[in-house]
């Protein structure tokens, strides 16, 4: 358990800048994302944490202890890949084993931890199996257990669970976070997949292009993006050009020619020219038209069933992208044929702005 | 943890791994770099003083000779992918009993090129099976010795190796790719033509590589069959024997082989570049259900596989017929020929000592500098040219260099006991052999996920450690794989071995090689029988199960029989991509 502390950490491959000035700091015990799309810089991140690569510039500090240049043998991490690891020519055992037995403890107390890690992931009975005799959900557990019992400092993932199917994908996706608690572990995530890391995470950075866009608490992320990247990467919306005024208490928007509507005073933008990210659910179908109410009309050009809720593409003239609509599929029944000619209402809810750079 | 400056500097300079890095680049330098250096800075040398007009003939000589070789070498190429393409497509794509063709189409490559040679002689020879069966037809055969000797047997020995080439680069044409193809309308032909030919065009060029420069370089055939056909790499070999001449002309040619070769290596991997596409192995493949070009295709590929095996039948005859003189088939048979060898066991005994030794040495050489490979950057494209050389490279040429750099050595008194004995013949041998194992260790390094080692230096193991115990036992069957393909390449080396050997460790190839030229067939044939013998052993080796053999043997040391039942879940696939 330790808090770590990332200060400016840049890499470079050749002339390609992979990582250009990260810094974060993560507590003890603190369940930590990065998430970004691939090629963000997220992976070679984890791995200057991890010591696999050395930063070019930047330092890293696990508590009081400057890592910076300690090999990766020294810094008592615990890793899980994409790929598993699984050492294929060991045992499930040994490869639980394998990091006890370089830290040379006793043959009995090597056995009793590796029961009680191989326990909590429930592989015990399977403890003899080579690694090509188990399934990848099963691998991917072994790959945990043995990083989680060297007792590391700090536990690092890069996509563990990619490998996996749908299903599987959330079964592990719990066990590593009950597993996360039980020992309290501070854990770094990294993934590609925000449903993911918004689950899972106490806290998610989002990073592109080399650099962290935002850090914050889940809810946080989705609700009030710090930039235009996080609020397209993250979650669902349309997202436009703007102009923002500020009248006193209320804060009013303009998007397209002629379409205005209010959003709530807290977000953090000065009057000008902002992005609008409009999620779905600031989105309602209007039946009858209240008096002033925000209101653009427009074609429904493409619609979506996905089981529980029904999503459509709404063409509204003067705007340079269709709004997205999505409501439960009982409630937008047969109100959205293709073609149609409809309205919604837009706002205050579920509408974030910030300043256009 | 961490040590003082000097505990860490410590540490790197004891550390196994740098230990053996350095030893295996001391090996590559002395060996193989420095050799070839010191004739082509020496040869430079002669052309700037403009010494190569001395003597006057020697610029005419050297241009004949050139073009005598580079004739050859193009002509062989040309037959040998004009034959191995047919032959990969038919067999790849469209008849039956592929398995037993493919095995019939390849197993002249595991026969020396020099006991091809020696077989052309028996079937098209002065007194030749074919050449009699001609006469009697009334077909009077050209004389067999000079460029058309040479280029037969070349063919009949290289065609497989351009065949198993393109076979490979049929492998990675996806099924769903020809059948696009043919769902937009292409006849086979088109569909061959068009896709399937420019998809694999970078193996149809590496194919054509390694035959120009197998032929261009080899010196077995061009004195056993060459006649006054002059080539040379034999001309180098000669030149170097005979003491009379000026002992720079076998340097000249030697460093313009040098020269030539390498100039075409590049060219033609610049070209693999350009035409390369991304390589999958799949595991379905397109078929070709045309029956007409089936037909055709079983007698073109049955007609090849028996032209292909003739030889060596020819050799088992020739082994147990007390004389082949001028009638069809021997009178009787005798196996004085092998009671022969029984009585000079020499060279069977040489060959084994000698390929025992080469052979783990040569192993061990590339499991390190595939290691060093696998980090990639400058250092990697270094080792990756350093160990083509003596693939591209003549091996009399490189005997040559050796004996030049290491014969001076001996002479101010700095000869190490590692050139005594057969110490020279087992560092050349290894030299001359190592690109072998080493493609064989590359490609067993790439297959090893990087993410295990990671792993394991997270879980606190050092980096010799994590090799030790994490990264080795994965190498293992790559190693055997890659001891037995070295074997079959060192025990049938000739031309090095010429060059190199003291009179006292001639090998099983020299002593062929000497029998054939001597006139003494039944004895080079009853050699070349247990030559082949030894091969073949050596092959049915590798059809054993090493995984499943080791995993038993590791299983019943530590005493532990785990549980085999199968589990619910698909087994996962370890190696998948990050």
């Amino acid at each position: 358990m330790t808090r770590v502390r990332i200060v400016d950490i840049a890499k470079a491959f050749g002339p390609i800048w992979a990582v250009r000035g990260v810094t974060l700091e993560i507590g003890e015990g603190e369940f930590f994302s990065l998430l970004g799309p691939s090629g963000c810089g997220k992976t070679t991140t984890l791995r200057i944490i991890a010591g696999l690569e050395r930063p070019t510039r930047g330092e890293i500090w696990f508590g009081e202890e400057r890592v910076t240049a300690v090999p990766p043998q020294f810094r008592n991490i615990g890793l899980v890949f994409q790929s598993y690891a699984v050492f294929p020519t060991m045992t499930v055992y040994d490869n639980v084993a394998y990091g006890l037995r370089i830290r040379r403890l006793p043959e009995a107390e090597i056995r009793r931890r590796v029961f009680a890690v191989l326990e909590m992931v429930g592989m015990e009975a399977l403890a003899d199996r080579m690694p090509g005799r188990i399934s990848g959900g099963q691998m991917q557990r072994v790959a945990l257990a043995r990083a989680v019992a060297i007792r590391p400092r700090l536990l690092l993932l890069d996509e563990p669970l990619s490998n996996l199917d749908a299903k599987l994908r959330v079964e592990v996706r719990a066990e590593i976070r009950r597993l996360q608690r039980e020992v309290g572990i501070t854990t770094i995530y990294v993934t590609h997949d925000q449903e993911e890391a918004l689950s899972l995470s106490d806290r998610v950075g989002v990073m592109n292009h080399g650099i962290l866009e935002q850090v914050a608490r889940p809810d946080e992320i989705y609700r009030h993006p710090a930039t235009r990247f996080v609020a397209g990467f993250v979650g669902e919306g349309t997202i436009l050009q703007g102009v923002l005024t500020r009248d006193g208490d209320r804060c009013r928007v303009v998007v397209g020619d002629h379409i205005a509507f209010d959003v709530e005073p807290s977000v953090a933008a000065s009057p000008g020219p902002v992005w609008v990210c409009i999620r779905p659910e600031a989105l309602r179908l209007a039946r009858a038209a209240a008096p002033g109410a925000p209101v653009a009309s427009g074609v429904v050009e493409h619609t979506e069933f996905v089981g529980p809720t029904v999503r459509a593409d709404i063409r509204v003239p003067g705007l340079a992208r269709t709004l997205r609509l999505s409501g439960s599929s009982v409630d937008l029944a047969g109100g959205v044929p293709l073609g149609a000619q409809v309205r919604v209402e837009i706002g205050p809810a579920g509408i974030a702005i910030g300043p256009e750079r | 943890m961490r040590g003082t400056a000097w505990a860490s500097t410590r540490r790197a300079l004891l550390n196994p791994l740098r230990i053996l890095e350095a030893v295996a680049v001391a090996y590559l330098l002395a060996f193989l770099v420095l050799p070839l250096a010191v004739m082509v800075a020496e040869s430079a040398g002669v052309v700037l003083t403009g010494g190569l007009s001395e003597p006057p003939w020697f610029l005419q000589y050297l241009g004949e000779l050139t073009r005598n070789s580079i004739l050859l070498a193009l002509s062989v190429t040309a037959i040998c992918v004009g034959l191995g393409l047919p032959l990969a497509i038919f067999t790849g794509r469209m008849i039956r009993h592929r398995a037993g063709f493919t095995l019939a189409l390849t197993l002249p490559l595991l026969a020396p090129p020099f006991v091809s040679a020696f077989a052309t002689i028996l079937l098209l020879g002065r007194v030749g099976i074919v050449t009699q069966l001609l006469e009697r037809a009334g077909v009077r055969l050209f004389d067999i010795y000079g460029f058309p000797g040479i280029a037969i047997t070349h063919v009949l020995h290289l065609t497989p190796l351009v065949y198993l080439t393109i076979l490979a680069g049929l492998r990675t044409v996806p099924k769903a790719i020809e059948e696009s193809a043919v769902s937009l309308g292409s006849s086979p032909l088109q569909v061959l033509r068009r896709i399937v030919l420019p998809y694999i065009a970078s193996y149809i060029y590496m194919g054509a590589l390694l035959v120009f420069l197998a032929s261009f370089g080899d010196v077995g055939a061009p004195l056993i069959v060459g006649g006054s056909y002059l080539v040379l790499p034999t001309e180098a070999y000669t030149r170097f024997l005979s003491f009379t001449v000026d002992r720079q002309i076998p340097v000249l040619l030697s460093s313009w082989i040098v020269v030539i070769s390498g100039g075409i290596m590049v060219a033609v991997r610049a070209l693999m570049r350009r035409t390369e596409i991304v390589h999958t192995f799949v595991t379905e493949q397109y078929e070709y259900d045309v029956p007409w070009m089936r037909t055709l295709g079983t007698a073109f590929c049955a007609l090849v596989a028996v032209l292909l095996l003739l030889p060596y039948v020819a050799i088992l005859v020739v082994s147990v017929a007390p004389a082949w003189g001028p009638q069809l088939l021997p009178r009787g048979w005798t196996l004085d020929h092998y009671r022969e060898l029984w009585r000079s066991f020499g060279p069977l005994r040489n060959s084994l000592v000698v390929t025992a030794m080469a052979t783990p040495v040569a192993v061990l050489l590339a499991v390190v500098i595939g290691r060093m490979m696998r980090e990639g950057g400058r250092r990697a494209a270094m080792l990756d040219y350093a160990t083509l050389l003596p693939f591209v490279v003549s091996s009399v040429v490189l005997g040559i260099g050796m004996i030049k750099v290491y014969s001076n050595l001996t002479a101010v008194g700095l000869a190490l006991p590692l050139m005594s004995g057969p110490g020279l013949l087992v560092i050349a041998l290894v030299v001359r052999r190592v690109p072998y194992p080493v493609r064989v260790m590359n490609a067993a390094y790439t297959r090893i996920d990087r993410s295990l080692e990671e792993c394991s230096f997270s879980l606190g193991a050092s980096p010799t450690r994590t090799f030790a115990s994490v990264t080795l036992p994965q190498l293992y069957p790559a190693m055997l794989a890659a001891l037995i393909i070295t074997f079959i390449q060192v025990i049938s080396e000739l031309g090095i071995t010429l060059i190199v050997h003291r009179p006292e460790w001639r090998t099983i190839p020299v002593q062929i090689y000497g029998y054939a030229t001597e006139g003494y067939l039944g004895r080079a044939g009853a050699l070349s029988i247990v030559l082949l013998a030894l091969v073949g052993l050596a092959v049915m080796m590798t059809q054993l199960d090493y995984r499943r053999l080791a995993g038993r043997l590791s299983r019943g040391l530590r005493g532990a029989a785990p549980a085999r039942s199968d589990v619910g879940g698909e087994p996962a696939t370890q190696h998948s991509q990050r």
